[in-house]
């Protein structure tokens, strides 16, 4: 579904991405980890080109979405984000948070968008804060705005970029668990996480990233239990306690 | 349980046997000496490497000036060229500018009298803002509502006419426009005074509350804690709104031309009426003129305002949300 | 009462709630102003008693202040929203245009990169492409670098000289108006009933608040744009948005009531400003009280008259700006280095809301 092939990628001076080699299969769950500034939050934005490789290419079920004449909007309608600061627009209640893809974007009838977005809304749990503002959801309730904005879209694949890194320990549960059902339905999704336990649980496959560069990629058992490599051994040490 | 493994802890042992943190705000650059503010005296590191105190001197500020001095020949070659073709008549923009500099003095005399007059109030009636007792609160805050509602030309006026006529009326005096003008320059830093006091107030907020319980528990007095635990923290953050308070001071102190301060706004009006008479591109010298001189007031300003914001630069500690 | 954005229902629902509640809910408000008021009534009719104030002549000539004030309040709002209509594109210039004159690194210059846009797009696409990001960046550059020297210049030099430059060239410049520019300038200032003076005066003291206030606001409203949170636009192009249409929707409705509170303060400046123009012989408020304190001999009562009145328009603009603000207030939005840019609610349930905390 989502291949990535020799992405590299420069802030500046610094070599941010060097050669980052990748493949996610339809319905899997991939995990990436790794530490701090190793990469993987751009590595993600390079794949819904919020951010555009310096070179290789990303492949979304065989088309070459770096190519010139690919527009980053076609690529991003079928593909869904959700940030670690949540991101939510402030001045919009949850409803219209969700409506305001599907109408500017997908040009659906408002009607139309709204039944939509109240079944997305319901379907991670927060049938009964249509109307709330942003500021006053809590945390969790928020990033499951978040996850209905994008579900919303109707996207083959999904993104999270440290999906609850933001959030107080007490509301890391709920948005876990609207991500494994999610899993459970069937979609693609590669996630950024420090959250062991649930790539333990819900990844199919898990990758270790650092400075760069994909180091180690095997199932959760393999990385999590008998890493191979010296730096993964490293810092799994130091996660997992 | 997060193990420091090997690496970690040596590093940390190399950083600090270094040094190299001592010279914080102080550091050396590639080529061109530590950069930042100078600050006299050998760093530890120019110290244990053996640097001769010639050499730590900043050298390499001169290159500055000959830049500064470049830029002006070039500017004035320009100017001189511009004038040549007709758009920018030199020779009168050189004919007013010394009236226009002894104008400049003026406001920086009355500048210099007002800020500091302005500041001594303003951190008090800010202090008093956030004292304990409402009484003090009170008072602050009929100030600086009072003050700050008032356009600064109404009180201008009419303090300086209510001053002259008390001492011509009371005292006698003869000539009075220097009491006039002196009552003018203390309204107007009385006026600044009311917004510097809640910036003041806002740096003194924003300093934690744990900082007066730490304090406490210390055993430190009340008089103790505020000198110096609380205000050299609010003080450094309110720095650069008080800079920007400043900068508008100089700005006011236009309005004293209105009751006959020779300043340098007085000067500008006058040439203005004149050379419309005569010429509009005069005037478009005169502006440019001006223009220069009150951005070199106000950079010199904000410069040295920024030097005592690097010297007393303490890392972590952010400007305060007003 | 906050929040709820500003409707005319919602209007009239807040007055009767004011109204409706009272002496009960608003009683520390009432003590408080009339402690205030008393206390300077006092004041005054002692000093009138004592012989320092003279106080008919308070009673006598109050009322004749009220023209005047309206015609400060009338050019500020006049050069306000003259001032806002120009000051929009300044500000747009400024916040969105300002990478024409950084190069950053690793980010070739549009001439350099016309050998590799060739071979993507193929010769005549590259043509296309790279000449019009050069048009773009020469029509652009010069906007910009005007927009910031007209800003610098304006918040750089003060209102004085600013006011006799726009003084001296409107007085030489208005006969050469056209006819209708005249007439419709003269009608105006009938329109709105002020004192018969030439309207040249009133011109220039318009003229010299509305160049003024474009300089700050567009300051104002640059800051406001750039406040946007960068997430927010980031989820929104995530989303498949493009820039117009994210402006459109996203900044453009959280940048107006980011600025409303500076704005307020902007035109409240303007306000003080618009006493200077008493020197160009404007008849507003500070000139009447020229007029009552040295012509007609009576220097400290027409202080405390002015004061009165300028203390007067002050609460009241401040009580409806904060009222604005407050309708349209989106939580926990705000300019940083402002009061409401300093909530937190971001992961936290918000104290205020109590049926938030419910849950």
């Amino acid at each position: 579904m989502i291949r990535v092939r020799g992405v590299h990628k420069y802030f500046g001076d610094l070599h941010v991405l060097r050669g980052i080699d990748l493949d996610v299969e339809k319905q899997d769950v991939l995990c990436v980890i790794g530490p701090s500034g190793s990469g993987k939050s751009t590595l993600l934005r390079c794949i819904n080109l919020l951010v555009r490789p310096d070179a290789g290419d990303v492949f979304l079920e065989d088309v070459r979405v770096t190519a010139p004449e690919i527009k980053p909007e076609w690529v991003r309608q079928r593909i869904g984000m959700v940030f670690q600061s949540f991101n939510l627009f402030t001045h919009l209640t949850a409803l219209k948070n969700v409506t305001i893809g599907l109408t500017h974007v997908k040009k659906m009838g408002k009607q139309e968008a709204i039944l939509k977005a109240r079944r997305e809304l319901e379907r991670v749990g927060l049938g009964n804060k249509l109307d709330a503002y942003p500021a006053e959801l809590s945390g969790g309730q928020q990033q499951r705005v978040a996850i209905a904005r994008a579900l919303a879209m109707d996207p083959k694949v999904m993104l999270f970029d440290e999906p609850t890194s933001a959030l107080d320990p007490e509301f890391i549960r709920e948005v876990l668990d609207v991500m494994a059902k999610l899993a459970n339905e069937g979609m693609t999704m590669i996630v950024v996480t420090h959250e062991m336990g649930f790539a333990k649980e819900v990844a199919d496959a898990i990758v270790f990233m650092d400075h760069g560069q994909v180091l180690e990629r095997g199932t959760p058992q393999e990385i999590l239990e008998r890493p191979g490599h010296e730096r993964t051994k490293s810092f799994v040490g130091k996660i997992l306690r | 349980m997060v193990r420091l493994e090997g690496p970690e802890v040596a590093d940390l042992t190399l950083f600090y046997s270094s040094g190299f943190h001592e010279s914080a705000g102080r550091r050396s650059g590639p080529v061109l000496g530590r950069g930042g503010t100078f600050i006299p005296g050998r760093t530890a590191r120019e110290r244990s490497k053996g640097v001769s105190r010639l050499r730590c001197l900043p050298w390499e500020r001169l290159a500055w000036l000959g830049v500064a001095g470049l830029t002006t020949y070039t500017a004035f070659d320009v100017l001189i060229f511009v004038g040549e073709l007709g758009y920018y008549n030199v020779a009168y923009g050189w004919s007013i500018l010394g009236v226009l500099a002894f104008g400049a003095q003026i406001t920086l005399a009355l500048t210099a009298t007002v800020i500091p007059i302005g500041f001594a109030v303003g951190f008090l009636v800010g202090w008093a803002r956030t004292a304990k007792s409402w009484f003090l609160r009170a008072i602050g805050g009929t100030y600086v509502e009072f003050f700050r509602g008032m356009p600064p030309l109404v009180l201008i006026f009419f303090s300086s006419i209510i001053v002259s006529l008390v001492a011509r009326s009371y005292f006698y005096v003869e000539d009075a426009a220097p009491y006039g003008i002196g009552a003018g320059a203390l309204s107007l830093a009385l006026h600044s005074a009311a917004y510097q006091a809640e910036i003041v107030r806002a740096g003194i907020l924003s300093v934690p509350a744990g900082q007066r319980e730490a304090a406490d528990a210390v055993g430190l007095t009340a008089w103790k804690t505020l000198s110096r635990v609380i205000m050299p923290q609010a003080f450094r953050v309110s720095l650069p709104a008080l800079a920007n308070e400043f900068a508008s001071e100089i700005k006011d102190t236009s309005l004293l031309s209105i009751i006959g301060a020779l300043e340098l706004s007085f000067w500008a009006s006058l040439f203005i009426r004149d050379a419309l008479a005569l010429d509009l591109n005069l005037v478009f010298v005169i502006w440019t003129e001006v223009a220069l001189l009150y951005f070199a007031i106000t950079f010199a300003l904000t410069r040295f305002l920024r030097t005592v914001e690097n010297v007393s630069k303490v890392p972590g500690l952010e400007a305060a949300q007003l | 009462m906050g929040g709820g954005g500003l409707t005319l229902t919602g209007i009239a629902r807040d007055a009767v709630a004011f109204l409706r509640g009272g002496l009960r809910a608003h009683w520390r408000s009432v003590v408080g102003l009339v402690g205030l008021l008393g206390f300077g009534a006092l004041i005054t009719f002692l000093l009138g008693q004592v012989g320092v104030l003279d106080l008919p002549f308070i009673a006598r000539r109050w009322d004749s202040l009220w023209i005047f004030a309206w015609v400060g309040v009338g050019l500020t709002l006049t050069s306000f929203f003259l001032g806002f209509a120009f000051a929009t594109p300044i500000g747009l210039v400024r916040a969105y245009a300002s990478g024409v004159f950084t190069r950053r690194k690793g980010r070739p210059a549009a001439v350099v990169s016309f050998a590799r846009a060739r071979e993507l797009y193929g010769t005549p696409k590259a043509v296309r492409v790279v000449g019009a990001r050069v048009l773009r960046k020469a029509l652009v550059a010069p906007a910009y670098a005007f927009a910031t020297g007209y800003v610098e210049g304006i918040r750089g030099t003060p209102f004085y000289v600013q006011m006799w430059l726009v003084f001296f060239f409107a007085i030489l410049a208005y006969p050469a108006l056209p006819g209708w520019v005249q007439g419709g300038v003269a009608g105006y200032f009938n329109f709105l009933r002020y004192p018969r003076i030439p309207e040249e005066f009133y011109f220039a003291g318009l003229l010299a608040l509305t160049l003024n206030t474009i300089g700050y606001q567009g300051e104002v409203l640059r800051a406001g744009f750039q406040s946007v949170d960068q997430g927010q636009i980031d989820a929104a192009k995530a989303l498949g948005m493009r820039g117009l249409r994210i402006f459109r929707r996203i900044t453009l409705p959280q940048a107006l009531r980011l600025v409303i509170l500076p704005l307020t303060n902007e035109w409240i400046s303007l306000l003080k400003a618009s006493s200077i123009l008493s020197a160009i012989a404007v008849t507003e408020l500070m000139f009447q009280s020229k007029q009552l304190g040295v012509n007609e001999g009576h220097p400290f009562e027409a202080f405390l008259m002015v004061a009165g009145m300028y203390l007067l328009i002050n609460v009241t603009v401040g009580k409806t700006a904060a009222y604005l603000e407050r309708k349209t207030r989106i939580p926990g939005l705000g300019i940083p280095g402002t009061a409401s840019g300093t909530r937190r609610v971001r992961g936290r349930v918000p104290s205020r809301g109590r049926e938030a905390a419910k849950n």
